[in-house]
């Protein structure tokens, strides 16, 4: 049985100027110790998913369909309390902007602590002592731990979330993008870190990001997202060396490589569709250099062209671009 | 294809529509601030036009028909000279309006001029002239205009200047910021690249630029404003009788306040017209701010 | 700790030093001739206001009856009334402490019921009864304080005859008064608490509270709460302002004798020292009450201790972390 099996899941946010389609029926596995990386441009429905699982989907979202199973119990039929004692201590989630995570008026070592006091029993100076380990994992020293957000630069705060996130040994770690908002610099650093520390703990992980540098580096399986739905999903290999999606196409050909020479990059064309207006049929084909006629109707299903290699197109086997049409 | 182009042309005109326009257009869709607008403008039009609605003068005393109740001679009934009550709070709403419109006009220039000189010159003029408007700030607003009032004596203008001095230092302040914003932009640079002057540069482009939330608070200083006056009234401050004006009305009826289950009419009247002009004011107010928040866009 | 409550201290003084001269700047230039209001009837003999303004001091420049005022207020003494044998701080402090339970009492009701309504408001938001809240919220913003009391007074003192409404010789009769003046701050503060608590609770940090699975109610009360305090606490703090100001109206439709009758009769009198002195003792009062509200900030949020204990911890910090950067 995998660690976190999601079937079919949509979440819409209904608003007065359209229903939101944010993720649009997505299913995707993953298993003890592994990690997924989830690839799409903003507003693909990345962190929503993320979000879906903890339950945590903002106001006025909702979630329309769908199963999230967590070591085989649904966690959307669970009851508040049972989720409350899950999020944080099984599934934990690190996120992306660390300049506005961090409670502004409490000390880092508190905001450390609280998850410790919340999930294992254990008196306050025992969480102390928890809290000062883990904190001395991420790289801050016990003198810091009274002092309060303000006082740490963002790829510090990053590390305390980072601690808070880990605190508990979860069994699942949902990063949403934890390097986007750092110095590049820190990036490497930050990233390191996650994976050491993963490893350690043999935590399984959601990776949301939009480069697929860190991906390579660090994933075993990736989903691409594309306008709430998983377009292609599959293995590593599958989708570095055996790309099948227009979309994941497109994505390679926009990052610059050493080893091939390209007269000039090929970026994907146009812009990502309104998610409260999406296109009719493939929500990709506006943008698709391979669109044909089927796919302004017809919604592709998921078909699979390797083993585990899903991918959602009508020509995902033979790509032939079309004839005399120039993007601009 | 065609229905692409339309929505093409709909974003276009969309984005066309000026500042003040799509703050009208998102006001419009606010059903409680567009009955507020439409009570004030009836309500203005009355005042307006008060000579052609009561047959009656607002000084016309009648001691046979003191203390009378509504009726159909007297809609709202008559005062403790028998005056008409109507035509009385008609004719008293100008003053009030005008009071409570030149403290505001008031407030607005002088608070825009030093909010611009602090915000454009910066530096110690900038400082001199804040740490004065702290000082003002730091005295109740109700405290000071009780004191310019006593010291200036009745009258419209009097009354209007002592109420602008508490709402000065908050319009500049706002103003400050807004200019040190502008400030910044590379329009100004340019400008000044041209050898434009301080003073053509002032009023060509920072205050044009710095004034649209300033209009659009407007509603809420009248609002207050309203209830400045009525307040400086109910103290004898003010616009002293015989002359009529909101808050003196009130208080004059406010005299027979322990008649009140005969006498109600010459309180109840007065105090409905202030509430409900106040508000009118302050609701409008909210919307239009409500419509100028750029958190509420999509 | 101690430092930043000495800085704070003597950066009130300025403000306060100002906001007097501006007071007895409007004063000075005031139309009224202080002689005559103290002759009376006399003041028609020209040689008796010409030897009454010489005694007073009136003839001499602006800045040594500036002077003279500021020096005599660092005394404790506000200047004789022109209207009474009595000196201004007399008449005051005999007054104060009616005015002081009425506004302090309007205070704390306000912050007692009008944070507990917001905050109920915001957590149940497009409720009924956050419909409900905003409604009275916004009608009562749009009452004066002193139609408020006449209100009470009509219904609760001539109608149902429970509470006195006139003088202030028992406890009882300062219900009506402390609710008239306290029923606009209780609006203001209910409607900064809910769209404060509405702010705070869409913040990443309130998720991430969240998201260690902290109970509902946990969240709000240690981490909602404390963060929507900090611009409810600035309106508190100026509220006692308003308070102040609403007693001083609302005083005279009770007939307690307190400084806003004070006010009001040195109006009639034309007894402007006395009115004077009352606006000083009142901007004091604000003054100190911005000082307390700037203290307790600084137990809210750190952020803003850090601004006047100079930063020396964040510095030291940022050292630390380029050298393990390095």
């Amino acid at each position: 049985m995998s660690l976190l099996e999601i079937k079919d899941l949509a979440i819409h946010f209904p608003t007065e100027e359209g229903d939101v389609r944010a993720v649009n029926g997505i299913s995707l596995t993953v298993d003890e110790g592994k990690t997924l990386g989830l690839v799409g441009e903003t507003g693909a429905g990345k962190t929503t998913t993320a979000l879906g699982i903890l339950r945590l989907v903002p106001e006025p979202g909702e979630v329309l369909s769908g199963e999230i199973l967590y070591k085989g119990q649904d966690i959307m039929k669970l009851p508040n309390k049972e989720v409350q004692d899950i999020r944080g201590n099984e599934i934990s989630m690190i996120f992306q902007d660390p300049m506005t995570a961090l409670n502004p008026v409490m000390t880092v070592g508190d905001q450390v602590a609280e998850v410790i006091l919340r999930h294992q029993n254990c008196t306050k100076t025992e969480a102390q002592g928890r809290m000062i380990e883990i904190l001395g994992k991420v790289g801050i020293g016990s003198d810091r731990a009274g002092d309060y957000p303000h006082q740490f630069s963002g790829g510090m705060k990053q590390r305390v979330i980072i601690a808070i996130a880990l605190a508990c040994n979860p069994k699942l770690l949902l990063a949403d993008e934890p390097t986007t908002a750092l110095d590049v610099t820190i990036q490497a650093q930050v990233m390191e870190m996650i994976n050491e520390l993963k490893k350690e703990l043999g935590t399984a992980m959601i990776l949301i990001t939009h480069d697929l540098g860190i991906v390579a580096e660090s994933c075993d399986n990736v989903a691409i997202m594309y306008a709430g739905q998983i377009v292609e999903y599959g293995s590593l290999e599958d989708i570095f060396d055996h790309t099948s999606h227009p979309y994941t196409k497109g994505l390679f050909n926009s990052i610059p490589s050493l080893e091939k020479k390209v007269h000039r990059l090929e970026p994907i064309h146009g812009l990502m569709p309104d998610p409260a207006n999406l296109p009719t049929g493939c929500a990709f084909h506006p943008r698709c250099p391979y669109a044909t006629e089927l796919c302004e109707t017809e919604v592709p299903g998921a078909t699979e062209v390797g083993p585990g290699h899903l991918c959602r197109c009508h020509h995902c086997g033979n790509l032939q671009k079309k004839e005399g049409v120039i993007h601009e | 294809m065609a229905k692409n182009t339309n929505k093409i042309e709909e974003e276009v005109r969309l984005k066309k529509r000026s500042n003040f326009g799509e703050v009208w257009h998102r006001l419009k869709k606010n059903k409680l601030s567009m009955v507020c607008l439409g009570f004030l403008a009836v309500m203005i039009c009355a005042i307006v036009f008060s000579t052609w609605i009561t047959p009656y003068d607002y000084t016309a005393q009648d001691l046979m028909s003191r203390f009378q109740l509504p009726s159909k001679a007297h809609w709202f009934g008559t005062d403790d000279y028998g005056r008409d009550l109507l035509t009385r709070l008609l004719v008293g709403g100008r003053y009030t309006l005008l009071i409570a419109i030149l403290s505001v006009a008031l407030g607005i220039v002088f608070g825009m001029i030093i909010g611009a000189l602090c915000g454009f010159f910066g530096k110690w003029v900038d400082s001199t002239l804040m740490r004065i408007m702290d000082v003002i700030m730091s005295i109740p607003g109700m405290m000071l205009a009780i004191c310019i009032s006593v010291a200036l004596g009745s009258g419209v203008f009097n009354t209007a200047l002592a109420l602008a001095v508490g709402t000065i230092p908050m319009i500049a302040r706002q103003l400050r910021s807004s200019t040190m914003l502008i400030n910044g932009q590379e329009y100004i640079e340019a400008a000044k690249s041209f050898g434009e002057s301080n003073f053509r540069i002032i009023m060509t482009h920072v205050i044009p630029n710095t004034l649209a939330p300033i209009i659009v608070q407007t509603s809420l200083y009248i609002g207050g404003s309203i209830m400045g006056i009525a307040g400086l009234s109910f103290l004898g401050l003010g616009v002293q009788p015989p002359t009529p004006e909101w808050g003196n009305i009130l208080n004059n009826g406010l005299d027979f306040i322990y008649d009140f289950s005969t006498r109600w009419n010459v309180i109840v009247f007065p105090a409905l017209v202030i509430v409900l002009a106040e508000l009118a004011f302050n609701l409008l107010g909210d919307g239009l701010r409500d419509a100028m928040d750029p958190r509420m866009r999509k | 700790m101690a430092k930043y409550i000495a800085r704070r201290l003597l950066m009130i003084i300025p403000v306060l030093l100002g906001a007097i001269i501006v007071v007895f700047t409007i004063n000075y230039f005031s139309t009224t001739d202080p002689a005559m209001v103290k002759l009376g009837l006399a003041a028609t003999d020209p040689v008796k206001l010409a030897a009454m303004r010489e005694t007073m001091g009136l003839n001499r420049p602006y800045i040594v009856q500036l002077g003279e005022y500021l020096w005599n207020l660092l005394h404790g003494n506000f200047g004789d009334s022109y209207v009474y044998s009595k000196t201004v701080w007399e008449l005051i402090s005999s007054r104060i402490p009616n005015t002081m339970k009425i506004g302090l009492g309007a205070m704390v009701i306000s912050v007692c019921i009008g944070i507990p309504l917001g905050l109920v408001a915001a957590l149940h938001q497009n409720s009924v009864l956050d419909y409900a809240t905003t409604a009275f919220a916004v009608f009562m913003n749009a009452m004066p304080g002193f139609l408020v009391a006449v209100l009470l007074m009509i219904v609760f003192g001539l109608k149902l005859q429970v509470l006195p409404t006139s003088g202030a010789d028992t406890w009882q009769s300062f219900i009506l008064p402390i609710i008239a003046a306290g029923i606009g701050p209780i609006c203001q503060d209910a409607r900064m608490t809910r769209s404060s608590v509405l702010e705070v609770i869409r913040q990443d940090y309130v998720r991430t509270a969240r998201a260690k699975g902290i109970a509902e109610g946990k969240v709000i009360t240690k981490h909602v709460l404390k963060n929507s305090l900090i611009p409810i606490l600035t309106m508190v703090g100026s509220g006692l302002g308003t308070c102040l100001a609403g007693s001083i109206l609302v005083e005279m439709i009770f007939n307690i004798p307190g400084m806003g009758m004070l006010i009001n009769s040195s109006i009639m009198q034309k007894d402007f020292i006395t009115v004077q002195g009352c606006v000083v003792v009142c901007a004091v009062v604000v003054a100190l009450a911005n000082l307390l509200t700037d203290l307790a900030y600084a137990f809210v949020d750190p952020r803003i201790m850090a601004q006047y204990t100079g930063g020396g911890k964040k510095k030291k910090a940022q050292k630390a972390e380029e050298k393990e950067a390095a």
